[in-house]
């Protein structure tokens, strides 16, 4: 590029380039006019490179320092002020939790049951302290009838220290006189609520069952060392009496049947064999522990594998599942399944859970009436009485 | 010793705007130039030396660019022209393998005198001399304006945007006689209507206020050299 020299200094000249930029460029000699080609131009000034120097740290260091200062101070104010440091449930038939801050004052309320939320309704604890809004809550308790004066209520307090503790107790115990205060440290501020502890405890469900046995597996064995536990407190009763359940729901049931051999589970999938079904259940072997409060005399062996015979035909009848089809009044027979399953059961388990079959009565229609299996599991109490 | 201190910074804060000041500043700290350059070369400068100018330049340079951050002055003016002399000094050894047309042969010959010139040396100097006359005729109507060619360059655009910015309000001044002789009746630059007509910024425009009256002068009647010199590049404009 050419340029023209317009201005000539000791130090420098002044070029004009063909692009009409006007640049500063080193006087090698130059004079007014003359054009020139390959000059030493002046270089940018570069920004100077700014120091860190105390001066201007200084500054930076003071307002980081009044940041600081400030923010401790409104951190402090704020812990102190707003922050929830204490916690205290006021339980009777409203739960309320109060929520403290580190002096003491209520921040806030929160209704833990609807009746706390009726309550609370309306109600405003600004500038009130902890104690005046125990009393105000109280009144208002009382006013509704929830309360009487004679009345406890607890109060669990959840505090930061031990100190605090002392002070909310000792506040809560003298401040509040109309109704009976008794204060709980609470370590975890959510009070056990009453409806769930007066709830009855769940029933225990019985273990699924188990689909190799199918719905007529039986709920559970009969345990002699329970039965004997579950003793009746009249041991005299007749059979028929303590058969006779209080709570059966199946109030048609006239016969008193006697007691049941004691049913073990069925196993529905295991079918006994017809050899099997003809052999007697349950032999006597001995003849001392035939109990004395039967009312009948057990049948012997032979009547009992006659009987059997004749209910072999109902061995084809399927395994009663619907156990409502009982309650037209008829007698409830333990099912000759579960008789063969009890007897390889007996095998395993104690001779006392051993007992001599019973007759059973023929069926009006000549069927074996289907079994409710939970029939079964009551008599060997009966029997182990009798045991 | 610390107020000399304080009055050489003086006299570098006042140079950096005014070009007398620093005219001044260098004729009066011409031995300690004189000594940087003569350090380098390892022998006193002659006044023909171009090194010696280089020096002077890197000076100026130094006068310009100091900050009091930077510390003493001296210490920062001696270092630029170390550092401008050595950049010279390898830019002259790139091009040393190269012949010069000026070194003679065994016959006392120079070059440059056997080589066919087609060249008119009478012309080129009546050129240089047209060329420095219109420029001068130019500073003297620039101090009329009260701009000179110092502030011109000062205040020349540097980034394109800017120079386009600038070539549009000119090319539509051109475009336009009546604003020329407006700025010639007024003296003032009529930023307004350039930046309307051009479609610029107008804050663009007042930033080069010094640069654009320079151009818009040479753009009238009176400047054929050096108007035939920058429309080389502007085509199509004054």
């Amino acid at each position: 590029m050419k340029y023209v020299v317009t201005e000539c200094h000791d130090g420098y000249a002044v070029l004009m380039d063909e692009g009409a930029g006007f640049v500063h460029a080193a006087n090698l000699h130059y004079a007014v006019g003359q054009t020139v080609t390959d000059p030493i131009l002046m270089q940018e000034a570069e920004p100077a490179e700014k120091r860190i120097t105390v001066r201007r740290i200084l500054p930076v260091f003071a307002a980081a320092a009044c940041l600081a200062v400030v923010s401790a101070a409104g951190f402090s104010y704020y812990s102190g002020k707003y922050r929830t440091h204490s916690v205290v449930v006021m339980s009777s038939d409203a739960n309320i939790k109060m929520y403290l801050n580190k002096q003491g004052e209520v921040l806030s309320v929160q209704a833990e049951d609807d009746y706390a939320e009726e309550i609370l309704k309306d109600y405003d604890t600004k500038n009130k302290s902890k104690t005046d809004v125990a009393n105000d809550l109280l009144a208002k308790q009382i006013e509704s009838g929830h309360l009487t004066s004679g009345d406890t209520v607890d109060f669990y307090i959840s505090a930061d220290t031990n100190a605090a503790y002392d002070t909310y107790k000792t506040e809560f115990e003298t401040e509040i006189q109309q109704v009976r205060v008794s204060v709980q440290e609470l370590g975890v501020p959510e009070p056990p609520k009453p409806d769930k502890a007066e709830k009855p405890a769940a029933p225990v469900t019985p273990a699924a069952p188990d689909p190799k046995n199918g719905p007529k597996a039986e709920p559970e064995k009969p345990d002699p060392a329970k039965d004997q536990l579950k003793l009746p407190d009249a041991p005299k009763e007749t059979p028929a009496q303590a058969v006779k359940p209080a709570e059966n729901p199946r109030k048609n049931v006239t016969p008193v049947q006697p007691a049941n051999p004691p049913a073990p589970p069925v196993k529905p999938k295991d079918p006994p064999t017809v050899g099997k079904e003809q052999t007697p259940p349950v032999l006597p072997t001995e003849p001392e522990e035939k109990p004395e409060l039967l009312p009948d005399e057990p049948k012997k062996p032979e009547e009992i594998e006659k009987t059997d015979t004749e209910e072999k035909p109902d061995d084809s009848i399927p395994a009663p599942e619907k156990p409502e089809e009982q309650e037209g009044g008829k007698p409830v027979l333990p099912d000759p399944d579960t008789e063969q399953t009890g007897e390889k059961d007996k095998e395993e388990k104690k001779p006392a859970e051993v007992h001599p079959p019973l007759p059973r009565p023929e069926p009006a229609n000549g069927l074996l009436p289907k079994q409710d299996p939970l029939q079964i599991s009551e008599p060997p109490e009966l029997f182990a009485v009798l045991v | 010793m610390k107020s000399d201190s304080h009055q050489i910074i003086a006299q570098v804060y006042k140079a950096k705007t005014d070009s007398r000041a620093a005219d001044e500043l260098i004729s009066s700290y011409m031995p300690f130039i004189k000594s940087e350059t003569a350090k380098f070369l390892k022998r006193p400068p002659d006044p023909g030396d171009d090194e010696l100018s280089i020096a002077m330049f890197a000076f100026y340079e130094a006068v310009r660019s100091y900050t009091k951050s930077r510390g003493a002055f001296l210490n920062f003016a001696a270092l630029q022209i170390r550092s401008r002399l050595i950049d010279n000094y390898r830019r002259e050894k790139r091009n040393k393998g190269q012949i010069s047309l000026d070194s003679s042969d065994e016959e006392q010959t120079d070059l440059l005198e056997t080589i066919p010139d087609g060249h008119d040396e009478y012309e080129a100097t009546e050129m240089r001399e047209a060329t420095r006359q219109e420029i001068e005729e130019l500073t003297a109507q620039m101090t009329d304006f009260g701009v000179s060619m110092t502030d011109v360059a000062d205040n020349s655009p540097r980034q394109s945007r800017t120079v386009e910015s600038c070539r549009r309000a000119i090319a539509y001044a051109r475009s336009h006689p009546d604003i020329l002789e407006d700025f010639l009746r007024t003296k003032r630059v009529p930023i307004a209507r350039l930046a309307e007509g051009a479609a610029v910024d107008r804050k663009s425009l007042e930033r080069h206020r010094r640069y654009l009256v320079a151009v818009l002068l040479i753009c009238t009647n009176g400047y054929e050299i050096l108007r035939g010199h920058i429309m080389q590049v502007l085509k199509g404009g004054c």
